[in-house]
């Protein structure tokens, strides 16, 4: 779906690169997780993912189709982003005219267009809202409401670029949810963009990147078990991680690294029943 | 400084067919030198309770007591003095930073305030050493400055002028979990050196239970609950019903209650208790 071929970066000619020379896929249908501290370049690389920038060196490829400036529109449609504060890109006065906004810019007929609108609402929830102004709606539904405009585009991935950070936790849980469906009843590709590992757990692989360059690769899990190394790279090791941490220093290991606590308190349920 | 609120109502737009009533009749204290932390839901009026924390608006009804001054909806010129006393940190300092040099930044509140230049300009060392900054920084643009030391160049702007009461509005929204504890130890640092009262809004339940003595739970412009952190996230339903989540370590704490049958108490209600707990309870196992 998307691949990143031997893809440098920097901004300036004179400036030093801030991707270096990085491989990446993601595959139709799957959830990658995008993780790094501020300033490890995990914007630069969401930003190239739909050419909002392009690389100074290697390819980018969409569907085997190399991204050139030529074809950028049409990429695009493809490649949703989903950023931090939704609030920067309402352009319309009510969530209908801004759900539309897209669609209109393709001169979509607009009976089909309505109908697009109203299942893109449907699928985040917010149908029943189209007459509210998106301005005076929570945080969580604002960024509900960005994601239907995405979705009316009928693209095959979202990037969501730290689209969870700016809200409390209910609607960061919500949000979560909300693209574990679109994922799992649209079969789209969700990129997602954090420095919370606990958000990660969700992923199905996760790509580190440090210093522009991938630190790690691979599952959830096996990221995790990495343990205090995630500290030396300016992240924080989840609860469940640093919990199980201090178990194994007592001699108490399980056959795998727990994702979140319920998993761990399971696996210790199962291992005294068998004792 | 003491801070009350005595049955403060604040109503947004007032006498127009627009207005808004954000704070309902709002009463508590918070001791002077307390670490207190406020949250809420969006929109719960947290934010509308700390702009009355340095008279950027007064109260519709009753009255706010912040030392020897006192709001209330009567005219009222201390405002300025109150100021030098209430220093706040809003969401996002750094959108405030303007000046060339970081030093110009700094020192603009404490011109303003006409504090002694001189004397102020001596101690700037040791305000940037307590915001975790280099000394060569001051001479340099803050635009060229990272986010994070933006935020810190603007921090160092509020706490330069030793506030009594120090007002943080978020502020580690947005940063990377190490700048985030960076952050938060450096408050802990500035509130137990200074012996000031610190009051943060946050989203973060884990830093509420671990900084603060005391919680305020705002709910539709009122307070739902005041207490200190650990007798708070026991009422689980209550919070949530609120929109408010438990930290993490309370909501594996209950889970254990639940599976494993064994009880966590208050103590443990931390990375070790919970650990010892589950250590207990294995050990316990190979024995029967």
């Amino acid at each position: 779906m998307i691949k990143f071929d031997r893809v440098s970066f920097r901004y300036r000619d004179d400036s030093s690169k801030v991707i270096n020379d990085i491989n990446l896929s993601i595959d139709r249908g799957e959830w990658v997780a995008l993780i790094g501290h501020n300033g490890s370049g995990k914007s630069t690389v969401a930003k190239m993912m739909n050419g909002l920038l392009l690389p100074s060196e290697g390819q980018v490829f969409i569907d085997d189709i190399e991204l050139t400036e030529q074809n950028l529109i049409e990429v695009r449609q493809k490649v949703g982003m989903v950023f931090q504060n939704p609030e920067n890109q309402f352009v319309g006065t009510t969530v209908l005219d801004d759900v539309a906004f897209g669609l209109e810019n393709l001169g979509v007929d607009p009976e089909y267009m309505y109908e697009r609108i109203q299942q893109s609402l449907k699928q985040v929830s917010m149908d029943g809202y189209e007459q509210h102004e998106p301005h005076r709606l929570s945080g969580g539904q604002k960024q509900r409401i960005a994601i239907a405009g995405v979705l009316a585009m009928l693209p095959e991935v979202i990037v969501f670029d730290e689209a969870t950070t700016m809200l409390d936790p209910m609607g960061r849980k919500d949000l979560l949810q909300t693209m574990k469906t679109l994922k799992e009843e649209r079969g789209l590709s969700i990129v997602s963009i954090t420095h919370d590992l606990t958000e990660a757990a969700f992923a199905d692989r996760v790509l580190v990147l440090n210093q522009g360059e991938v630190w790690f690769e691979g599952e959830p899990r096996q990221l995790f078990a990495k343990g205090e190394e995630l500290e030396n790279i300016g992240l924080e090791p989840p609860f469940v991680t640093k919990l199980y941490h201090q178990l194994k220093s007592e001699n108490i290991t399980l056959e795998r690294e727990p994702l979140d606590f319920k998993e761990l308190v399971d696996e210790l349920w199962t291992l005294h029943l068998k004792k | 400084m003491d801070i009350t609120f005595k049955e403060v109502d604040y109503i947004y737009q007032y006498n127009t067919p627009f207005e808004h009533q954000a704070l309902h009749n709002l009463s508590f204290h918070i001791p002077s030198g307390s670490f207190t932390a406020i949250i809420g839901h969006t929109g719960s009026g947290k934010s509308t309770l700390i702009q009355h924390l340095n008279g950027l608006i007064k109260p519709i009804q009753g009255e706010v007591t912040i030392g020897e001054f006192t709001l209330s909806s009567e005219k009222n010129h201390q405002v300025k003095d109150l100021r030098k006393h209430v220093g706040v940190v809003f969401q996002y300092p750094e959108h405030q930073l303007f000046e060339e040099t970081v030093k110009k930044d700094i020192l603009f509140g404490p011109k303003n305030f006409g504090f002694d230049l001189d004397r102020k300009e001596d101690e700037l060392a040791d305000v940037l050493n307590n915001v975790g900054l280099p000394v060569d920084v001051l001479d340099r643009s803050p635009f060229e400055l990272s986010g994070g030391q933006m935020r810190r160049v603007a921090i160092a702007g509020v706490i330069v002028l030793e506030p009594s009461v120090l007002v943080l509005d978020e502020p580690t929204a947005g940063l990377d979990p190490l700048g985030r504890s960076q952050m938060l130890k450096l408050f802990s640092h500035l509130h137990q050196s200074r012996q000031q009262t610190t009051v943060l809004v946050t989203h973060h339940m884990e830093d509420a239970l671990a900084y603060a003595d005391q919680v305020i739970v705002m709910n539709q412009g009122k307070v739902e609950m005041i207490g200190e952190p650990k007798e708070l996230f026991k009422k689980k339903e209550r919070l949530r019903d609120i929109g408010l989540d438990i930290p993490e370590v309370f909501e594996c704490a209950n889970y254990i209650e639940n599976k494993l049958g064994v009880s966590v108490n208050e103590c443990q209600s931390n990375m070790e208790g919970i650990s010892q707990v589950l250590v207990d309870f294995v050990k316990a196992g190979a024995r029967s």
